[in-house]
């Protein structure tokens, strides 16, 4: 039943679907975070085009597109023009192995998962690119930061992918689990709700503050800090040629909610999309739509699934209001000497409890252990960045500890004798 | 396999002519990208075999990190600004010696792979490489890739953790080394 | 269809898209150049003198712990798709592997390479 023809035809509708979904997401999520972070800061925000403003983007749009090119006499041309090219290219090609429904994926690619993360690392060469080929000095320092910051969230970020892979090898039945996302989905469905955020909360929470990071999105988005650096590596690019890397960005935002509901949200499962229901009428092949009833299924599975991403993409703008910008060495600490150790720790436990815990206990005793982890991370995070009020002096205070620390000495205030000062004071603002 | 095989020419010049392009660029920064070319094209070889694990490490590891790491040190030397390093037409004699002497080197292995029809090394075989390609053509080869590893060569798998941490060992000492001149 | 036909087909549609845009941009757009409008960036004033392209230094330890540790983060998930397979057996690979990295791990920090600024 499986012919060429029909799986050409496929192979172009789902294509299609992912280019629209790009194109279309940018456009949506441009309009929602404007209106977003304005309805959460008690702004009004976008307003006077089509009702409450939704038309907005699409105006921006049309009018990036009639916008000239400029381009800096110093720029490297070929690397300049290349670079939106090799930033916008990985991303459209990571749809290749996400699975929106059983239909709507291309192929199943047996390495989903690290492919996904070996696309996101040619990102960072596109980000290089563009820092390095415009030759002004705020897109080096903006193009440097963010290739750091990007390679060093990509390991936490893959490394607290693999309790979910150790969790699919437990869940099935010979052993052998798998890294594509299709065998992951169908995993979660193995007892009927079995979504690995259940199992793996800690995974789920540091694989969405890593895609924060990744996607250069607030609170980690120092290198388009623009009270330091201008645009970071885009401040050179106008036009269309900045608007590719926009859209590249906004569609990370996408991938990054599409991987996480993939694999810690249970891809399209949800009430109707599930496939034992449709059993009687679904075709033996539930890849194919040959019938009324796999349309219908496939057009559920798909709903759930964009209503976990869009419920993600949502935390990316709230998260982008409520939290303030960290500064450039926290940043690669925080990655380093937080996440790191606790993703290492996070495999450990898991990998311990699913082969130590006997067989009918063995998934409550692991996901309730990786809740208590959540919560000791959370302390640990809170203790990390300090941000308690707790044991804060005022302004003035400080600063006079501060002049008799380093011997300057306040204007008009007399120097204390350096033995006066309580020993031991904290650091303000410690990293650690 | 008609498709396959033009698939294979288009790639085999895309490399050749990227490799190419990394020896003749005077741009070191062109040369680190023609090399991030060539080590993608070289990702999508390992793809049409259907060793699709092992394309996609080669992107992860090669093109992503690797390259990442030359660019860095590429833009950190800027050997075009630096005229203490040498350039093609400041190479020594020993240099030119040792560039000939490797080459004939590299072209004898090719040339020994290619009429000699070089198989397998006993102990792979022994250790299922054997069984490995038989489970190839599978849709993804991660499983068969982590069989070998953790059953036939597991003794080198540790091993390999002991030259990270060497390695780890040496950035570290080069970098500290390095900073410290550059603070002067 | 081979695997990597979809891969191949996406990569070629993202440069076209690309390249299409900006074709249609260059067409639909404006181009008036002026020598202000063409020179680099630089908060308003004339730029003094170009940029050096130099990255610093401080990176380059990032790069080469990044390298390490991203092969040891691809071996381990070889280890975690057998899981359940390889056993007692394998989570002794796992500790044992993970330890000495660690080892490593730490003598890095030791060394203050995580101290930024």
């Amino acid at each position: 039943m499986v012919n060429i023809g029909f799986q050409i035809v496929h192979f172009v509708i789902t294509i299609l679907f992912f280019i629209f979904l790009v194109a279309t997401n940018a456009v949506i999520m441009v309009y929602l975070e404007r209106k977003v972070m304005a309805l959460m800061q008690d702004r009004v925000g976008p307003k006077h085009y089509g009702p409450f403003g939704s038309l907005q983007s699409t105006y921006d749009v049309l009018k990036l597109l009639l916008k000239e090119i400029v381009r800096s006499r110093e720029t490297d041309n070929a690397i300049f023009m290349l670079a939106p090219m090799i930033f916008f290219a990985p991303v459209l090609t990571a749809f290749v192995m996400l699975p929106f429904s059983p239909f709507m994926t291309t192929s199943a690619l047996g390495t989903g998962i690290l492919l996904y993360v070996a696309l996101s690392s040619l990102d960072v060469i596109g980000v290089f690119m563009a820092g390095w080929g415009s030759n002004s000095k705020y897109s080096l320092i903006g193009g440097l930061r963010s290739t750091a910051q990007m390679i060093s969230y990509e390991l936490p970020l893959l490394l607290s992918l693999v309790g979910v892979v150790m969790l699919t090898s437990f869940v099935s039945h010979n052993g052998i689990g798998s890294i594509s996302f299709t065998d992951i989905i169908n995993a979660q469905m193995h007892p009927w709700w079995l979504w690995f955020v259940l199992l793996q909360p800690l995974g789920l929470i540091i694989y969405y503050t890593c895609g924060l990071a990744e996607t250069n999105r607030a609170p980690f988005d120092l290198p388009e800090a623009e009270s330091e650096l201008v645009a970071g590596y885009l401040t050179e690019y106008s036009g269309m040629q900045w608007a590719m890397f926009f859209l590249g960005e906004y569609g990370n935002m996408l991938i990054v909610s599409s991987v996480a509901t993939a694999l810690f949200l249970g891809g399209w499962s949800g009430p109707g999309a599930d496939l034992a229901f449709w059993h009687a009428h679904v075709t033996a092949n539930p890849g194919g739509i040959f019938s009324v009833a796999d349309l219908i299924f496939n057009v559920i599975a798909v709903f759930w699934f964009l209503v976990k991403v869009y419920a993600l993409q949502g935390i990316f703008i709230w998260v982008r209001t409520t939290l303030p910008r960290l500064r450039a060495d926290q940043l690669m600490q925080y990655a380093w000497l937080i996440l790191i150790p606790m993703t290492l720790l996070n495999i450990l436990v898991t990998a311990v409890l699913l082969l130590a815990v006997p067989q009918p206990y063995t998934l409550w005793v692991t996901g309730g252990v990786n809740f208590l982890l959540l919560i000791g991370y959370i302390i640990l995070l809170t203790r990390a960045i300090g941000a308690s009020p707790k044991g804060t002096l005022p302004p003035w205070v400080e600063a006079r500890k501060r002049a008799a620390r380093t011997g300057l000495g306040a204007p008009g205030l007399p120097k204390p004798p350096a033995a006066s000062l309580p020993p031991g004071e904290p650091e303000p603002a410690a990293s650690r | 396999m008609l498709a396959g095989q033009i698939a294979f020419y288009v790639l085999a010049a895309a490399a050749i002519g990227s490799g190419i392009g990394v020896i003749a660029f005077r741009n070191a920064v062109y040369s680190a990208l023609s090399l991030i070319v060539n080590l993608f094209c070289l990702a999508l070889f390992f793809l049409m075999l259907n060793a699709i694990f092992l394309a996609t490490v080669q992107v992860l590891v090669y093109a992503g990190a690797i390259m990442v790491l030359f660019l860095f040190v590429v833009t950190m030397l800027s050997p075009e600004n630096d005229e203490s390093l040498p350039t093609p037409d400041r190479l020594g004699l020993w240099q030119r010696g040792a560039a000939v002497g490797l080459g004939i080197i590299l072209a004898g292995a090719i040339g020994y792979i290619v009429v000699g029809q070089a198989a397998l090394h006993p102990d792979a075989v022994a250790t299922g490489a054997q069984d490995l390609a038989s489970q190839i053509s599978r849709n993804g080869n991660t499983e068969a890739f982590g069989q070998a590893l953790f059953h036939g060569f597991l003794f080198p798998f540790e091993v390999t953790s002991v030259i990270l941490v060497a390695a780890i060992v040496g950035a570290v000492v080069l970098g500290r080394r390095t900073s410290s001149r550059e603070g002067e | 269809m081979a695997p990597f036909v979809p891969i191949l087909i996406m990569m070629g549609l993202a440069f076209a898209f690309v390249v299409l845009v900006t074709i249609v941009t260059f067409i639909l757009g404006p181009k008036k150049p002026t020598p202000q409008k063409n020179a680099p960036y630089e908060c308003g004033i004339s730029e003094i003198t170009p940029p050096q392209r130099r990255f610093p230094i401080k990176y380059l330890v990032t790069g080469m712990l990044f390298i390490i540790f991203d092969i040891e983060a691809a071996s381990l998930v070889p280890m975690a798709v057998l899981m359940k397979r390889l056993g007692v057996t394998g989570l002794i690979e796992l500790v044992t592997f993970i330890a000495i990295l660690l080892v490593a791990f730490l003598y890095v920090w030791r060394k203050g390479a995580f101290t930024w600024e």
